[in-house]
């Protein structure tokens, strides 16, 4: 048929459709020749690209035939002719087990592992069909026996069912049992046990595959949860499902009553068997079940979840535990429970393989088949079942370390998170799911957290749910990353007293709130009620420790002492339980808040400005709010991105990493705009540097550049973004290795840019440590009544303050005129004055502790910048050296066929660095960073230039300095022994704190203890290196790049690569070993 | 046998063999099964871009490609499959294939050129590094007996190096 011989013109909604497939069959079809397909300009070929081909071998699955022997496997389903025994039982569920797993780890489809099984097919089937039963004859195959549980009710079953008695009395007609007994081990063993363990291993594929289309992952490219047409999931089962795996208990356990002449011991083995795989199955719907459950981050207490289903038909299940609608714990018993059964199979391994290689009953071998792909199925090409190899090498060891064990380990360090939650923890969480520690979490277990397809998509939906909380909580995500920017940039800011104070009524938050009254109201319900609330709330403690309960936390304050009880003594983590109570046991709300509001009044500026400053939440216009709210719903899709990126596999994450680069580079340009609009048009002057009050200022602060924290925390979010995204590329194996010599020299710019952005934020910190310092100077003088009246008169000049002020001193019996004079008022200052001091030593502390953080930050940084160095000036050195496997290498073909084809001169290849194909490459290399306002992207020119920069060893004519170059192998040591001593001091303070009583994330000694081993790897390799170099002789000092390849090759020296150096960070650097072949 | 025996040349529309003789080798020797649309798509549009190996009139070798406009910003050429026979294997035909289309593509102003390939085929990595094509992506279970891919470009131009959203249309170009 030619092309575009019809375009057709349709109007779908008005069309009457006309069934022409018979006349197009059996006109048009003969005249199209084989192996020709119809065009027409109304599709594109593309679409086709798609189809499955109608008989061709490798596609259609309909046009197969299979052996004989298929058709009476296909027809046996649960056969009465032949029923099973607990050997057969076992031999089919493990298998069963085994097969689960491969379909999650290699990637295969459901019909060539789980539903490969006749049994599940059928099970399924029948499932799908009606979901009852409807037959006698199925009854016989799925009849639920619930109410066969006394002799009395077995005997009446033996009865009705004695038509089919013959068949099960054929079976071992001479081991001396009964005919009753032996038709009800048969008829409890095929029809109930096994069809119980079915139903349970059916349930948990059913629950991944829903948890799968939850679309967290990719179809096809992380896992195929496709069922076979005319196959439908199990849906929400759990409870039923339970009720069968327990009556499949209870019918195993008397199968073995009924076998007692048997060898007790063997099939006691055996009974364990099952009754841990049943144990398995059961413990398994508690996973989804964790999905629904909401968890409380703000309030913590020692609560855990209680299972809270079925119970009563469920085992070894606390059914004490009272429910908690917001645990702040994750009952990880099923985990537990599980992890202890499959560690019993892999203690009877042994037995299990002596049971398979045993078995003589050939169901339990032909039981598996690719029939199902003929039968249900024709989307996908044939598919062949795996080999015997791989479903072993699905043992049961692998299954629970990277299944349960890494899984069991992730939830209790979330459960340390959870019980120690604060804006430091979790952002310590953060790091380990997402940044630092994207493949840490082996702990005990040696595999790696995400890296299946059950963690990735479970994690995810665990800790970021529908409506964008953590956990189910009332934390949100972009709170999260409000309370991060808080903490780096944000405490004692006038930013953040705005960011919270006000926002337009309409966000979803602020209607929830119970109060009216916007001025009151937080951007999120961070703060219902002040600004002061969210900041206190970043150190508060759990109501746990007030009752001495928590692990970890110091120690509860004595009281005895009241004098004692003052800031010195109180930790900085008692600020969320300090208030001002104590100036009036009945002070109302407002009037708490006006205090709070004085106490927060820059007492500096206000002195030095001369005009109200201070914005907060009672002077922010609705326009302003409005401003607001865009920016946070900016905030917050980027960093929902962001964080959701843990779901995706290693390679997809890189990807996104990618596309979050261009995300946070918007986000950074509208947060810039935004801090610089609050500094210039509300007034909220923050710099990066502290002016004593008598200075000059106003001469001063022309010349300070603004604080801008909202962009300097977004573009250090960037840069973590940029570095982890560059650096992940190398454990891919995206990177050719002489490749990785650039790829270190950027990392090393974006190690250098995120210390300087961190040195900043540290400045900025240390500005509010000396304002603080000099507001309690300043408070400390006002000792005396005189003083302070005066400053309050100062103070005055604020219409914002006046109110404040006004409001206390009503509330105390004075009026806005009544001055210090006033014996009651001068009571108030008094005890004002004291509550100050204490609450401003308090955020000094809680200062000292961001510092610290901010410390550890660059330290980090600093140690990973210098394994960047290090890697990148080893790699020169190896390329000089000639060690072919770092060697940049010539592509002279291309670049001849791209200068034939360009029709400028100008722009062939070699006229400068940045117009060769090398630059091409560099720029293809490091395209994700091109469209990046700051830091600036850098070119091939800069890397040449940096390079040659520190290759002293190397003469402008390409001569190597032998000498130099031996001794250029000292400085790549220190940066690496550099790397060790910052993360060895790192791993100290940690072991110090941990002495003192402080509760560490283990995972952090894991990352730490990682990159610690690594760069000491490093270390050792390189001064190996450095002794063979040593040993050479070579005949002059100076050499070219040509005699020193020769001289290395003569001693049969060679490049070697090692990539498993550790986890996490190690990842990304691996060994490159210059070894003797 | 010598190389000067191999005879390259594009897909001849007017002979319907060749294009049979392509799906040939390709289900003889790919491990992904692909259907006659996926042919007719490449071989219909762009025949100048499938080139044929041929010895004593038998065709040992091809390579199927695209040239295509990719979001409307840069010309991107795409290599499809190259396959030799497996007599005829480790004699510069899959290279010589690859130059040629390269050789055409760029002629026709690709700004880029893709692939992708298996991640343990390392004869076909080889081949494409050593011309200078550069693993960009990882592409997780790509194929679909599993294995990862490396989707690898070649850079031609300038645009190769710049994000497709920060290309200017081709409209705007003076």
């Amino acid at each position: 048929m030619a092309e575009n011989a019809f375009v057709p013109q349709i109007d779908i909604l008005n069309t009457q459709f006309t069934d022409v497939t018979s006349l197009f069959l059996s006109l048009s079809a003969s005249s199209i020749p084989p192996n020709q397909v119809v065009q027409s300009s109304s599709f594109a070929l593309f679409e086709g690209t798609h189809a499955l081909e109608i008989a061709n071998k490798h596609l259609d699955t309909s046009a197969l035939t299979f052996p004989a022997t298929e058709s009476t496997v296909a027809d046996f389903n649960f056969n009465n002719d032949s029923p099973l025994q607990f050997d057969d039982i076992i031999i089919i569920v493990d298998k069963l087990f085994r097969l689960t797993f491969l379909w999650l780890e290699n990637n295969q489809m459901l019909s060539t592992t789980v539903l490969s099984c006749v049994y599940v097919e059928k099970l399924l089937l029948n499932y799908t069909k009606g979901k009852k039963i409807t037959t006698k004859q199925d009854s016989l195959k799925f009849a639920t026996l619930w109410d066969y549980q006394t002799e009395e009710e077995l005997d009446q079953l033996y009865s009705q069912l004695k038509s089919y008695q013959k068949e099960y009395l054929q079976l071992s007609q001479t081991d001396g049992q009964s005919p009753r007994a032996r038709f009800l081990k048969n008829y409890i063993l095929t029809h109930t046990t096994f069809r119980s363990l079915l139903i349970g291993l059916v349930n948990i594929m059913s629950q991944l595959i829903q948890l799968f289309r939850s679309g967290v992952v990719y179809e096809e490219e992380d896992v195929i949860s496709q069922l076979p047409q005319g196959l439908e999931v199990w849906n929400k089962m759990e409870d039923s499902v339970c009720q069968e795996l327990v009556m499949g208990d209870i019918w195993a356990k008397k199968v073995e009553c009924v076998t007692e002449a048997d060898a007790a011991t063997t099939n006691g083995l055996k009974l364990e068997l099952l009754l841990s795989y049943s144990n398995i199955f059961k413990k398994m719907n508690e996973l989804t079940r964790l999905l629904t459950r909401s968890f409380n981050l703000t309030n913590s207490n020692n609560d855990t979840i209680g299972i809270g289903y079925g119970s009563e038909f469920v085992d070894n299940v606390d059914a004490s535990t009272p429910t908690n609608p917001n645990p702040t714990q994750v009952n990880t018993e099923f985990l537990e429970s599980m992890v202890s059964s499959l560690s019993f199979f892999e203690s009877k391994q042994p037995e299990v393989t002596k049971i398979i290689q045993t078995n003589t009953n050939i169901y339990s071998a032909q039981c598996f088949s690719q029939g199902i792909q003929k039968r249900l199925s024709n989307t996908r090409p044939l598919n062949k079942l795996p080999a015997s190899e791989d479903i072993a090498g699905m043992s049961y060891a692998v299954i629970n370390v990277r299944y349960f064990k890494s899984l069991m380990n992730w939830l209790k360090e979330v459960n340390y998170l959870m019980a120690n939650f604060n804006v430091t923890n979790f952002r310590r969480f953060l790091e380990l799911v997402f940044w630092k520690s994207g493949s840490v979490g082996s702990f005990d277990c040696g595999t790696t957290w995400g890296e299946t397809v059950v963690w990735r998509s479970w994690v995810q939906l665990f800790m970021i749910r529908d409506n964008k909380s953590l956990f189910g909580s009332d934390v949100k995500l972009c709170e999260v990353m409000l309370g991060q920017m808080n903490w780096f940039a944000g405490i004692e800011s006038g930013w953040l007293n705005m960011a919270f104070g006000g926002c337009q009524p309409e966000h979803p938050r602020v209607n929830a709130s119970s109060s009216n009254n916007v001025q009151h109201q937080g951007v999120f319900g961070i703060i219902d009620t002040d600004p002061m609330e969210f900041i206190q709330r970043d150190l508060s403690i759990p109501k746990s420790y007030h009752g001495g309960d928590a692990v970890g936390l110091p120690p509860k304050p004595q009281k005895k002492n009241k004098k004692k009880s003052k800031s010195k003594t109180r930790s900085p983590a008692d600020v969320g339980s300090l208030s001002l109570s104590s100036f009036n046991g009945e002070a109302p709300a407002s009037i708490m808040r006006s205090l709070e509001m004085i106490i927060n009044y820059d007492l500096v500026f206000m002195e030095s400005a001369k005009t109200p400053y201070y914005c907060s939440s009672s002077n922010i216009k609705v326009s302003h709010r409005e401003k607001l709210t865009e920016l946070l719903g900016q905030v917050e899709s980027t960093v929902f991105e962001w964080m959701s990126n843990i779901s995706n596999n290693p390679s997809r994450q890189r990807q996104i990493l990618s596309r979050s680069i261009v995300n946070f580079d918007s986000l950074q340009v509208a947060a810039e705009r935004f801090d610089l609009w609050t500094h210039e048009e509300l007034g909220i002057k923050e710099y990066t540097q502290f002016v004593p009050r008598k200075q000059q200022l106003s001469a001063i602060l022309r010349d300070l550049p603004p604080a801008l924290p909202f962009a300097t925390y977004v573009y250090y979010l960037k840069l973590q973004t940029m570095l982890q995204y560059l650096l992940k590329g190398t454990p891919l194996q995206i990177y050719k290795p002489w490749e990785w010599s650039c790829v270190n020299w950027y990392g090393a710019y974006f190690a250098d840019n995120l210390i300087i952005v961190l040195n900043r934020m540290k400045q900025c910190n240390t500005a509010k440590m000396q304002k603080l310092r000099y507001k309690i100077r300043e408070v400390e003088k006002l000792e005396n009544p005189a003083k302070f009246a005066k400053l309050v008169e100062l103070m005055k000049q604020d219409l914002v303050f006046k109110y404040h002020l006004s409001e206390v001193n009503k509330f105390a019996g004075t009026t806005t005129t009544t001055t210090s004079s006033s014996s009651s008022s001068q009571s108030v200052y008094k005890t004002y004055n004291h509550q100050c001091l204490e609450i401003l030593q308090l955020k000094l502390a809680k200062l000292m502790k961001v510092e610290d953080s901010l410390l550890d930050e660059m330290n980090y940084y600093e140690s990973l910048k210098s394994m960047c160095r290090g890697t990148h000036q080893l790699l020169e050195v190896y390329s000089n050296l000639g060690v072919s496997v770092v060697c940049k290498p010539e592509f002279t073909w291309i670049e001849t066929v791209i200068a034939k084809a360009s029709s400028s001169s100008s722009s062939s290849v070699g006229f400068s660095d940045d117009d060769s194909f090398m630059a091409k490459l560099f720029g293809l290399r490091f395209k994700s960073f091109s469209s990046v306002g700051v830091p600036d992207p850098l070119t091939f020119s800069q890397f040449v230039i940096a390079t040659t920069k520190d290759q002293k060893y190397l003469s402008d004519n390409n001569m190597v300095n032998w000498g130099l170059l031996k001794s250029n192998f000292d400085s790549i040591l220190l940066e690496f022994s550099r790397t060790k001593k910052l993360v060895k001091d790192q791993l100290d303070k940690l072991e110090k704190e941990s002495s003192d009583g402080v509760s560490n994330s283990f995972g952090k000694y894991n990352q730490l203890t990682n990159l610690l081993k690594c760069s000491i790897q490093h270390s050792l390799t390189i001064f190996k290196t450095k002794q063979m170099i040593e040993t050479l002789e070579p005949e002059s000092p100076i050499m070219s790049k040509t005699d020193i390849a020769k001289l290395i090759k003569s001693q049969n020296y060679a490049g070697e690569i090692q990539y498993e150096v550790g986890e996490g960070e190690a990842s990304w650097f691996p060994l490159v070993k210059l070894v003797k072949k | 046998m010598n190389m000067s025996d191999i005879i390259y040349h594009p897909l001849d529309a007017n002979n319907p063999q060749d294009a049979l003789d392509v799906k040939r080798l390709v289900d003889l020797d790919i491990s992904e099964p692909y259907s006659i649309y996926v042919y007719r798509f490449f071989l219909s549009q762009w025949p100048n871009l499938c080139i044929l190996a041929k010895c004593e009139g038998k065709t040992v070798g091809a390579i199927i490609a695209k040239l295509e406009r990719h979001r409307n910003v840069r010309m991107r050429g795409y290599i499809g499959m190259v396959v030799v026979n497996r007599s005829y294997r480790k004699q510069g035909i899959a290279k010589k294939l690859v130059n040629l289309v390269i050789e055409e593509m760029v002629k026709e102003k690709a700004d880029e050129i893709i692939l992708e390939t298996e991640v343990i085929n390392e004869a076909a990595i080889g081949l494409y590094e050593n011309i200078g094509f550069l693993r960009v992506k990882r592409l997780h279970r790509y194929y679909l007996n599993q294995h990862d891919a490396y989707r690898l470009v070649l850079p031609i131009t300038d645009k190769s190096s710049i994000r497709s959203a920060f290309l200017p249309p081709p409209d705007s170009i003076i």
